[in-house]
């Protein structure tokens, strides 16, 4: 890496943040899992940090796509509050371990968590809901909902809570570890779990990614990862490219943009693993 | 009973669109905010190398808001993007205690219980 000096890597962060929260928002994965490993391979910038500025970020898109989401009606607040609990909780478990662990391990927990992202955007999602079991934890939580869909509103009913609260625990844990929203591993809570309906799943993950992140933001902030002007280009960029990712979904075909951005990370992935064996 | 949840549910989904455009209305005005830091920052800075290959430790604790405000009122571009990025953290933080009296004006005291506990959470992030 060149010695470049602050306005260069400025602009050419915003533009690799930009790409990053443009493929996380086509693909449904979000930006953080792009922007750490872009920040610490092509950028050499040290993980803490990276993690710090991706945090940061995570919120401001989860936040800026909040109203985009509710006017679609398919975000239930009811299950997002209620797992909030067990993903603010594991987001400080997780910020705390981050100053603990060695960096090494930070890298190699990644690569993990890269690979993983990239075989899950191709797995077939089926709607569920319909067919479930009235279940006793789910009507004393008053966690059944219902959301419209083409024949009209459509009721569900929750299934598996406690398991589906353990997952959301780690997903916690692992967001405040690695600076990431851990949406992906949210929506397997509650999709696959809890047999939420995975458009409900994916919006009231939305929803979480913001307060789980903002639970280890104030760690990351004590412990110093969150530099000012680290964090001003990633955030500008990830917020923008998420924006116009939104407003493009509507017409790009998926199906290539999953095999393009799913490459992306598997490169990532090795790279990240090169650098924890280091 | 069945009506109440029903009747919950539509005052759930308009309590969530306010909320919705209050986090997007902090979202704006915190990304404005580190604009005007960033451009400020690249002004005076724009041309000195950066470091950010080792960490070095340099805490910033949320009791320090008060020195924060006066770097900020003195100018200072990297108070200026700390300042945007702190109330960019604090739109969450706003939609749990909103939600907290959304549920209190619903008498859904279970759900008082449930946000007042994920509140505590954040608090003790940011002030333990």
């Amino acid at each position: 890496m060149p010695h470049i000096d602050n306005l260069l890597f400025s602009i050419l962060v915003y533009v690799g943040s930009f790409s990053a929260g443009l493929l996380g928002s086509l693909t449904g994965l979000g930006g953080g899992v792009i922007v750490v490993p872009m920040l610490t391979i092509l950028f050499g910038v040290d993980i803490h940090y990276a993690a710090g500025a991706s945090l940061i970020a995570v919120i401001a898109t989860s936040s800026g796509a909040a109203s985009a989401y509710v006017k679609e009606g398919y975000s239930n607040i009811r299950i997002g509050m209620f797992l909030e609990i067990a993903t603010t909780i594991g987001a400080i478990v997780g910020a705390s371990l981050a100053g603990i662990i060695p960096p090494n391990f930070l890298y190699i927990i990644f690569a993990f968590i890269l690979l993983y992202a990239a075989s899950s955007s191709f797995i077939v999602k089926k709607e569920n809901g319909m067919e479930n079991a009235e279940d006793k934890h789910a009507q004393l939580l008053k966690l059944n909902g219902s959301y419209p869909s083409l024949i009209g509103i459509k009721k569900y009913s929750v299934q598996k809570i406690p398991l589906g609260f353990g997952v959301c625990s780690f997903a916690g844990i692992l967001s405040g570890l690695l600076g990431i929203g851990g949406g992906a591993i949210k929506v397997i809570a509650m999709d696959r779990v809890m047999k939420i309906p995975f458009k409900v799943s994916a919006t009231t993950s939305n929803f979480m990614i913001g307060v789980t992140a903002a639970a280890s933001a104030g760690i990351y902030l004590k412990n110093g990862y969150v530099n000012a002007a680290l964090v001003m280009p990633v955030m500008l960029g990830v917020l923008t490219g998420a924006f116009f990712g939104a407003k493009i979904l509507k017409n790009t075909s998926s199906k290539i943009l999953k095999i393009i951005f799913s490459v992306i990370i598997i490169v990532m992935a090795f790279e990240m693993f090169k650098s924890g064996l280091k | 009973m069945k009506n109440t949840v029903e009747g919950n549910e539509i005052f759930d989904k308009k309590i969530e669109q306010l909320l919705g455009n209050l986090l997007r209305v902090g979202v704006i005005i915190a990304s404005s905010i580190v604009m005007i830091g960033a451009v400020l920052f690249l002004f005076h800075h724009g041309l000195n190398y950066p470091d950010y290959h080792e960490f070095k430790f340099d805490p910033f604790s949320i009791t320090n808001v008060g020195i924060l405000f006066s770097q900020v009122v003195a100018f200072k571009s990297v108070a200026i993007i700390k300042l945007g990025v702190l109330l960019l953290i604090a739109t969450p933080v706003l939609r749990v205690m909103f939600s907290v009296v959304a549920f209190l004006y619903e008498k859904d005291f279970m759900y008082v219980v449930f946000t007042l506990i994920v509140l505590a959470v954040l608090v003790f992030s940011f002030f333990s």
